[in-house]
């Protein structure tokens, strides 16, 4: 089923073309992925998705409901989801306020709210942390943290922006296991540089470069793509023997 | 250096302070009436707590919210205005005067948060600053014939009040002052526990994320602007009871600084910290009449403070003994 559908996405900035006739669609429970090279603009492309910036061109479509110009507020009630490069969680609050502050928006009756959070933090394993604040987590505690507080809200996509900024290995692992448990629900849509993570997970897979789609396809056919290649390492080829 | 919201459900330092410094007026006043001596210090420390509201209401946008408003003034001027109107034209009672201040303030304050909210940081002061001299120049300018321009308005008596409180009597004016002054205390302090108070401090820290998780900020932050504007306004309306004279000088950026100023010095992020601000100002001004140095005083003593004690003065005493506080806070002024 298509969730998430993207036509022809365009944004200038003065002359510069951030992203430029981007197309693709999301499906329910399908792991897509974006890579590129720095200034790709894939941070640019969720931004749009998210409703932080507003295309100049193009048209954004969740289901069957056109939201274009739709503001980042309207569009996380409407079921789009996101974390940052940095995490953004509250360092001001609690773990568990933090929670209670992303479900606030969602469901009316405290008591379920609670309930909700609690579990939520039972399943992925931080409810010793409960009463924490974040800034004494580990860097993975915090994303997954960010992570919960979208999971928490029901969205439709969670567009996550380089999780793996910052991460080792064994905690990016960690960290994927929770999100891959919860596909079926939440249709993410990775941004990533750590490309194994990518193709080792992703069902599709977007390769951005200066503003352009590039390829698309799964893992496989794009570790053959020519172009992806060269736009990775370019042809330059005096370097090599 | 978390400001965490914790901290606030516990009774703290400042709240011993504070009730040694409500203790020290109530026990004041009770020896000034014992004695007879002069009202003066009576009406002097009505004064002060008058003030510390306005500073108080400073302190909310400012420290819970992040926003810089330069329209406290014009909130203080407007509440007294409203209050004298409804004075003389409605009719010489108490609640008439405090409906319509905060009627009139609350409405001001919504005009004027809608539009700054609009844009942030130095642009959101700039327009407020804008908006700080609407009333002082409607005053001065097109509704002098109802205001008098700059001579001001007075009130030839006293409106009457229920709950046999005589407001004529200057003591029984300091406790009710002093009344208001707790309740705003107490309620600010217990803010930070609720959901709006931590959706306040969450916009404060991180505002594209509260939009991403659904929340209208700009709903929320004319909200917290609408509270600065009553409490401003009930401030000028008590000012006006105490005085019984105003004039367009109370709208100008001069109060809006001293505010500030008295928010600064005493500690910007404890509730406790304009109060004990707006004390020292008065203490300072009242008894180092030095003519013509007075500014020169208190602007040294503010570089001072902000160099030396970022934390404030509030923030500094309140830290004393403890090892883990230390330079918290500091740079966020």
């Amino acid at each position: 089923m298509k969730i998430l559908s993207v036509d022809n996405l365009t944004k200038y900035f003065g002359g510069f073309a951030a992203v430029k006739n981007l197309t693709f669609s999301l499906q329910k429970g399908q792991i897509t992925s974006i890579i590129g090279p720095n200034g790709a603009g894939k941070t640019t492309a969720i931004r749009l998705i998210s409703g932080e910036l507003n295309p100049t061109t193009g048209s954004i479509r969740l289901k069957d409901k056109d939201i274009t110009n739709s503001s980042i507020n309207k569009n996380a009630l409407l079921g789009i989801s996101r974390t940052f490069q940095v995490p953004a969680v509250f360092n001001c609050l609690t773990v568990f306020d933090n929670l209670k502050m992303a479900i606030h928006t969602k469901i009316k009756d405290k008591k379920d709210r609670e309930d909700r959070c609690k579990s939520l933090l039972d399943e992925v394993g931080m409810s010793k942390e409960m009463n924490a604040y974040p800034a004494a987590l580990p860097n993975h505690k915090k994303r997954i943290l960010e992570w919960c507080m979208s999971a928490i809200q029901d969205p439709e996509i969670i567009l996550m922006d380089e999780l793996g900024a910052g991460l080792s290995d064994e905690e990016l692992t960690i960290l994927y296991d929770h999100i891959i448990k919860k596909v079926d629900k939440f249709t993410p849509l990775f941004i990533e540089h750590r490309l194994e993570f990518v193709f080792r997970i992703s069902e599709k897979v977007i390769v951005l470069n200066q503003g352009t789609k590039l390829a698309e396809g799964t893992a496989k056919e794009i570790l053959c793509n020519e172009k992806v290649k060269e736009a990775y390492f370019g042809n330059n080829c005096q370097y090599g023997g | 250096m978390i400001k965490s919201t914790n901290r606030f459900n516990k009774f703290q330092k400042e709240d011993i302070l504070f009730s040694i410094i409500i203790f020290a007026f109530i026990a004041f006043t009770f020896f000034q009436e014992a004695s007879t001596l002069s009202l003066y210090y009576i009406g002097f420390i009505s004064n002060i707590i008058i003030f510390s509201i306005l500073s108080l209401s400073f302190m909310f946008l400012y420290s819970y919210t992040g926003l810089l408003s330069m329209a406290t003034s014009a909130f203080y001027m407007v509440g007294a205005y409203g209050g004298i109107f409804a004075i003389k034209y409605l009719g010489n009672n108490f609640f008439w005067g405090l409906i319509a201040s905060l009627v009139l303030t609350g409405l001001f304050a919504f005009i004027v948060g809608s539009v700054a909210n609009l844009t942030r940081g130095v642009y959101f002061m700039l327009i407020t600053l804008g908006f700080s001299m609407f009333p002082y120049l409607l005053s001065r300018g097109p509704l002098k014939e109802f205001t008098r321009g700059q001579s001001g308005m007075h009130l030839r008596k006293l409106p009457s009040f229920i709950f046999c409180i005589d407001l004529e009597n200057p003591y029984s004016f300091l406790i009710f002052v002093i009344t208001i002054l707790i309740i705003v205390y107490i309620t600010f302090r217990l803010l930070p526990s609720t959901h709006f108070g931590k959706a306040l401090v969450s916009i404060k820290e991180n505002e594209l994320k509260m939009k991403s998780l659904g929340y209208n900020t700009w709903r929320i932050k004319t909200i917290a602007v609408i509270i600065n504007g009553l409490l401003a306004g009930l401030s000028g309306y008590l000012f006006l009871l105490k005085n019984l004279s105003i004039s367009p000088v109370m709208g100008t950026y001069f109060v809006a600084a001293k505010a500030i100023f008295c928010s600064l010095i005493g500690g910007i992020n404890i509730v406790l910290g304009p109060i004990i601000g707006t004390l020292s100002w008065y203490l300072v001004e009242e008894f180092l009449v030095i003519p013509g140095f007075l500014e020169i005083i208190l602007g040294s003593g503010l570089v001072l403070v902000i160099l030396f004690f970022p934390l404030g003065i509030t923030g500094t005493l309140t830290n004393l003994g403890s090892t883990t506080g230390k330079n918290k806070g500091r740079g966020k002024v």
